[in-house]
């Protein structure tokens, strides 16, 4: 109940800031769109992590009052209350609600500013707050275009959600409690409802110029319905002249689309990801938040079996259980992206169990990276990790390629086995670790 | 070329000229050189240009960015010609020409379905000089129906149900492919020149989008009579692009939707070029128009013509506002009439069932003859029925062809074929045809939807073409749902309706027109719908993160969410465009909208399918409710397990005395045997034993215990086991389908 309250609370205090520079339905839209578009809703039931509430209303609090003190004022006075608000804006954005002056400069102890990443935060699929809430996005933007009309307003919003941004960025493993996005964000929600309010009147004034521009921006929707339902069919994930669930169909194409274009409020850190890495701007969900290596750590795994599908390529079979052990059966060449925070000289662990036919030789291995092959390994029967050092010249920063390349593979059928797959070798995972 | 005055603060700069005949050059020449070798790839397999992108999807690329690049051009320094307008107009439909046979080959279009039997024409006239298929369909690779040529007709020829159209606007092309397939031939490379081979199948993709490009300009060109160019070219972009035709321009361009909906789109256009301003009278055109010298309304949106369409000084000669655009000729002459009914002809000798479209000059007439004779009009009187008469005999000419080919293969000038579809007048399936998930107009082309309800806007405002496209849209909508395929087979969508796309394009010009009419008064509307889109994004991933679907904490595949997010709405609010039938459903049966998708069409709806089946295991969602494991496979069999007690829905279209047939095995256990009992909510049967092999068990169950639409049915079995081994599931029985069908 105290945290509705206080969300409701905070929705009249971000509807009164609004209205002292826009108008009743411009300031009403926005604080709606915010409220209804962000994380801010996720809180409307309580569940989701309680000191967002608090946050919320006093970062409205905060906001409402700055502005209201300085009505009627100009110059140097507005500047000094608006640089009281951007003070209490950041107080309000810190965890002080856990009781410890060490709790304000980190979340969990652990201060990684050498390690920070504005983009994980602002357009990651763990947390990014721009991301999960596309309101917000739109939010940022209209604090942009408010820089035309209300600079000293444009200017705290942007400067708090810079500093914000800066704060949580700073500490290692910032996401654990940032879900659906940092909640200390969630103290900046006044200043995204004025640039929400700047954004709908900007808006206003253009669809008003140019009608048919937005009315046929409107009805493309419907447009891009049916080019995905196309691309549905064409896939045959639905079949021709039968009833369809469009359950099934909405779920198809938004895969489709996500396969196309990516997430759009991940852009553009999702377009320049895919451009940098020769992938698709989708593929960013998962290869750019999961790099291995991210926050310090020395070492990183891909399980192979186990929620491998955005970083298996060809020539792996389906995945399969041994006992506790996730794996896939590798073809002569599989391949596999792995994606990494930084280059560096690395120790690449493979446990693999090589299917080695009667009389074959053992199986060999050769790690090639992103085109250069290390030397060859040979794997022992059973599950034994190969080891291949790999120099940091070898990696890049972003996605690399890893080819798995094994000297044979063979059938089990040939040795009366029924299975006629062509098997080379199992794998469990791929794991790096920082050369000592 | 005349010039048109400039609008205000747009000066037209030299510089940005030279810059617009650069990227004109450039989109001809990129249109130019992916068309040729796109095409001389498919019919040729030949790379005559190898430093091209080998990508299909680069290839499509390639002149649509020309295209971009030009119309940015043409935005910053529009001259106001309407010489330049064409220049554009004629680009863009090389670009999307050029885009289009790329996507083809990307799409893998290829002679399929229905299309084989309309290509036996083209192949028999052609290579045989007759119009017996019996030779024709086992060398198209229908060995397989036999049925069409044994017995044959009385005439001793194959049997026909489709139409001889689509042969004679494939025949260009056609015979393009036999000039490149005896190239080929001549190359000594195994290419049949006889009609058969992949030149002449792809060159009847090629032609099918053509026609359908074909159509989408006539379609421009009649709702050019009535709105601003931007908003004419805009609707008939909307209707191409959100519709079925867009499938079968690209996907399966063989059949006959393209050219039916370029013929009935010249017919519209002509019909509409040629209908005198004079009916409408100057109300309809709020008191503004120009009652003689041909100008249709004005738009009713300030300056969304951007300029006038005529110089400012003849606007002002005819008295006309800057907001006027020419359009309309004088009066009908004899020569329209004739002209109108070749077209109306030649679109019945495409596709049966546009004859319908004659509908639309003969409501014209009729209230025209109405009219006079209330007036004692002799003279109108006269005209209007001499040129019906030489409409009806025009269409009578132009339909020849096809009934001489009737004659040949039946012996009468006047045939129905025994292999064709039925038709059920009584029991059309209205609703279905168009809200239906199978392949309902509106539930799969929404964009057909907003152009419905602009149809009707339109009607308001333009009477004289308004009513008429309703009525023929109207009678349409009874035809189709009337056929005994009413779904249209296996198809993409509402594909029979291809003839009614021009005036779809009419209703989505006017729905167009009216939004942004509105919007000039309402321009908060657009930011409050994008943020409800926003808000509705945010609820419903909020609740797939509540609900498991999206994992919490983790990076995510916004993908996979997407596709949890789209379910979760869809089982909220259901289908939109199939509202009001799904909202009706739904009230009535006190159920989900979203459970009109599945059970209202799948259980005995139609004629020809008088049962309904269950895969369980397989495709069941939606139809199992509570005390069903996950899907489990033995050999090539789908199943689930049952726990003691089993729910699932039976949707079934009427009430009747049927068999309720389940085919299930019991989990093997001591003890008693397994029984199941079955409980509709209105009658109780069983206990039925249950062995441990695969059995059906089938319940005759009567009317009395069924109701229409939704029934829950709950499986009771007497027992249930545990395998053991860690799996600490409550089994009772494997079921592989549920199965109802009308009891003998």
């Amino acid at each position: 109940m105290i945290a509705i309250l206080s969300v409701l609370a905070a929705l009249v205090l971000c509807y009164l800031l609004a209205r002292e520079r826009f108008g009743r339905a411009t300031s009403a839209l926005a604080a709606l769109g915010v409220f209804a578009g962000s994380s801010v809703a996720w809180y409307l039931d309580g569940a989701a992590e309680q000191s967002g509430p608090v946050r919320l209303l006093l970062g409205s609090a905060a906001a409402y009052g700055w502005v209201r003190a300085s009505r009627g004022l100009s110059g140097s006075a507005v500047w000094w209350r608006a640089g009281a608000g951007v003070a209490v804006g950041i107080a309000a954005t810190l965890p002080w609600l856990a009781g410890t002056v060490a709790g304000i400069f980190s979340f969990d102890g652990t201060l990684g500013a050498g390690n920070f990443s504005l983009t994980d935060v602002l357009w990651s699929s763990r947390g990014g707050l721009l991301a999960s809430s596309p309101a917000i996005y739109f939010g940022v933007i209209g604090l942009v275009v408010l820089w035309r009309s209300d600079r000293v307003l444009s200017t705290v919003g942007l400067s708090l959600v810079g500093l914000t941004a800066f704060i949580v960025a700073a500490h290692a493993r910032w996401w654990l409690w940032a879900w659906p996005s940092a909640p200390a964000f969630l103290a900046l929600a006044p200043y995204f409802v004025c640039g929400l309010a700047a954004l709908v009147e900007a808006s206003a004034r253009v669809v008003a110029r140019r009608p048919l521009l937005a009315t046929g921006a409107l009805a493309s929707i419907l447009v891009l319905w049916n080019v995905t339902a196309v691309k549905v069919a064409q896939d045959g994930n639905v079949h021709l002249g039968e009833p369809v669930s469009f359950a099934d169909l909405g779920a198809a194409q938004a895969l489709a689309l996500h396969g196309w274009i990516g997430h759009p409020p991940s852009a553009p850190a999702s377009l320049l990801y895919a451009a940098a890495n020769g992938v698709r701007p989708g593929a960013y969900d998962l290869l750019g938040p999961d790099r291995l290596l991210a926050g310090g750590a020395a070492s990183g795994r891909l399980d192979i079996g186990t929620g491998d599908g955005p970083f298996v390529g060809a020539g792996w079979h389906v995945a399969e259980q041994d006992g506790g052990t996730s794996f896939r059966w590798a073809m002569r060449s599989a391949f596999v992206d792995v994606p990494l925070d930084h280059p560096a000289n690395l120790v690449v662990e493979v446990p693999a169990r090589p299917y080695q036919p009667p009389k074959a030789p053992p199986q060999q291995l050769t790690l090639v990276v992103n085109g250069v092959a290390q030397p060859a390994v040979t794997l022992a029967p059973g599950w034994h990790p190969a080891t291949v050092p790999v120099p940091a010249a070898a990696w890049r920063s972003g996605v690399n390629h890893l080819e798995l390349r094994f000297a044979y593979d063979a059938r089990p059928s040939d040795a009366g086995i029924p299975d006629g797959r062509s098997l080379a070798a199992s794998i469990d995972a791929i794991v790096v670790r920082v050369a000592p | 070329m005349s010039e048109v005055p400039q609008p205000a603060g747009r000066p037209a700069v030299p510089m940005l000229r030279a810059v617009f005949s650069a990227a004109l050059i450039a989109a001809s020449a990129t249109s130019l050189v992916v068309a040729i070798e796109m095409i001389t790839r498919r019919l040729m397999r030949w790379r005559p240009m190898p430093w091209l992108p080998e990508s299909p999807v680069a290839l499509a690329a390639l002149p649509l960015i020309a295209l971009a690049v030009l119309l940015g051009a043409h935005a910053l320094s529009r001259t106001g010609t309407r010489g330049r307008g064409r220049v554009v107009t004629a680009s863009a439909f090389a670009a999307l020409f050029a885009s289009g046979v790329a996507v083809q080959w990307q799409m893998n279009a290829r002679l399929q379905s229905d299309a084989f039997y309309y290509f036996a024409y083209l192949r028999s006239i052609a290579f045989d000089g007759d119009v017996d298929f019996t030779n024709d369909y086992p060398l198209l690779g229908l060995s397989d129906k036999a049925y069409l040529w044994q017995p044959p007709t009385a005439t001793g020829y194959a049997h026909s149900a489709w139409t001889i159209g689509p042969a004679i606007v494939w025949a260009p092309f056609f015979g393009g492919a036999h000039l490149a397939a005896g190239r080929q031939a001549s190359l000594g490379l195994p290419v049949a020149t006889d009609g058969t081979s992949y030149p002449y199948r792809q060159a009847v993709c090629i032609a099918g989008l053509f026609y359908a490009l074909l159509g989408t300009w006539f379609s421009m060109r009649a709702a050019r009579q009535f709105f601003p160019e931007a908003i004419a070219t805009t609707g008939a972009v909307l209707v191409v692009g959100g519709s079925f035709i867009l499938w079968y321009a690209l996907a399966e361009p063989t059949m006959t939707h393209a050219p039916t909906m370029a013929v009935v789109a010249a017919f519209v256009w002509y019909w509409t070029a040629t209908q005198g301003a004079r009916d409408e009278g100057s109300a309809a055109f709020d008191g503004r128009c120009i009652p003689s010298g041909g100008v249709a309304p004005p738009s009713n949106i300030p300056d969304i013509l951007g300029r006038p369409a005529l110089p400012a000084e003849r606007l002002g000669r005819l008295g006309a506002t800057r907001n006027f655009h020419p359009g309309l000729p004088g009066r009908r002459t004899l020569v329209h009439w004739i002209g109108l009914g070749a077209l109306a002809g030649f679109a019945g000798l495409v596709r049966w069932q546009s004859v319908l479209f004659a509908l639309l000059p003969a409501i014209e007439a009729l209230t025209a003859l109405w009219r006079a004779s209330r007036a004692r009009d002799v003279a109108t009187v006269r005209s209007t029925l001499i040129g019906g008469v030489a409409f009806t005999v025009a269409a009578i000419v132009a339909f020849t062809p096809q009934m001489l080919a009737w004659k040949a293969i039946y012996g009468h000038y006047l045939a129905v074929s025994p292999v064709g579809p039925q038709l059920f007048w009584a029991h059309p399936h209205l609703v279905d045809v168009l809200f239906a998930s199978q392949n309902g107009l509106f539930a799969t082309s929404p964009i057909l939807y907003v152009a419905a309800i602009g149809l009707v806007l339109f009607a308001r405002r333009r009477p004289a073409v308004g009513v008429p496209a309703l009525v023929v849209v109207a009678a349409m909508i009874y035809f189709n749902a009337s056929i005994q395929d009413w779904w249209g087979s296996a198809g993409y969508g509402g594909r029979r309706f291809d003839g009614t796309l021009p005036l779809f394009v009419l209703g989505a010009a006017a729905a167009l027109e009216a939004t942004s009419a509105l919007l000039v008064r309402r321009p908060r509307l657009v930011a409050a719908v994008v943020l409800m889109a926003v808000a509705v994004w945010n609820v419903t991933f909020a609740a797939a993160a509540r609900g498991g679907q999206v994992a919490v904490g983790r990076s995510i595949d916004f993908g996979q969410a997407g596709a949890s997010q789209a379910r979760l709405l869809h089982g909220w609010i259901g289908h939109p465009f199939s509202y009001p039938a799904n909202l009706w459903f739904a009230a009535t049966h006190g159920v989900s909208p979203a459970h009109y998708d599945l059970p209202l069409t799948s259980f005995m709806g139609e004629a020809i399918r008088p049962f309904g089946r269950i895969d369980v295991g397989g495709a069941d969602r939606g139809f199992l409710l509570a005390g069903w494991f996950t899907p489990e496979r033995e050999g090539g069999l789908s199943f689930r397990w049952a726990t003691q007690q089993a729910a699932l829905t039976l949707p079934l279209s009427f009430a009747s005395d049927l068999d309720l047939q389940i085919r299930l095995r019991a989990f093997p256990m001591p003890g008693d045997a397994q029984t199941v009992t079955v409980d509709t909510g209105a009658g109780r049967f069983g206990p039925l034993p249950v062995g441990i092999d695969w059995q059906t068990t089938v319940i005759a169950i009567p009317r009395a215990a069924w109701r229409d639409g939704p029934n829950q049915i709950v499986l009771t079995f007497s027992r249930v086991g545990r395998p053991g081994g860690g799996d600490t599931r409550d089994l009772s029985a494997a079921v592989d389908f549920v199965r109802v069908k009308i009891h003998d």
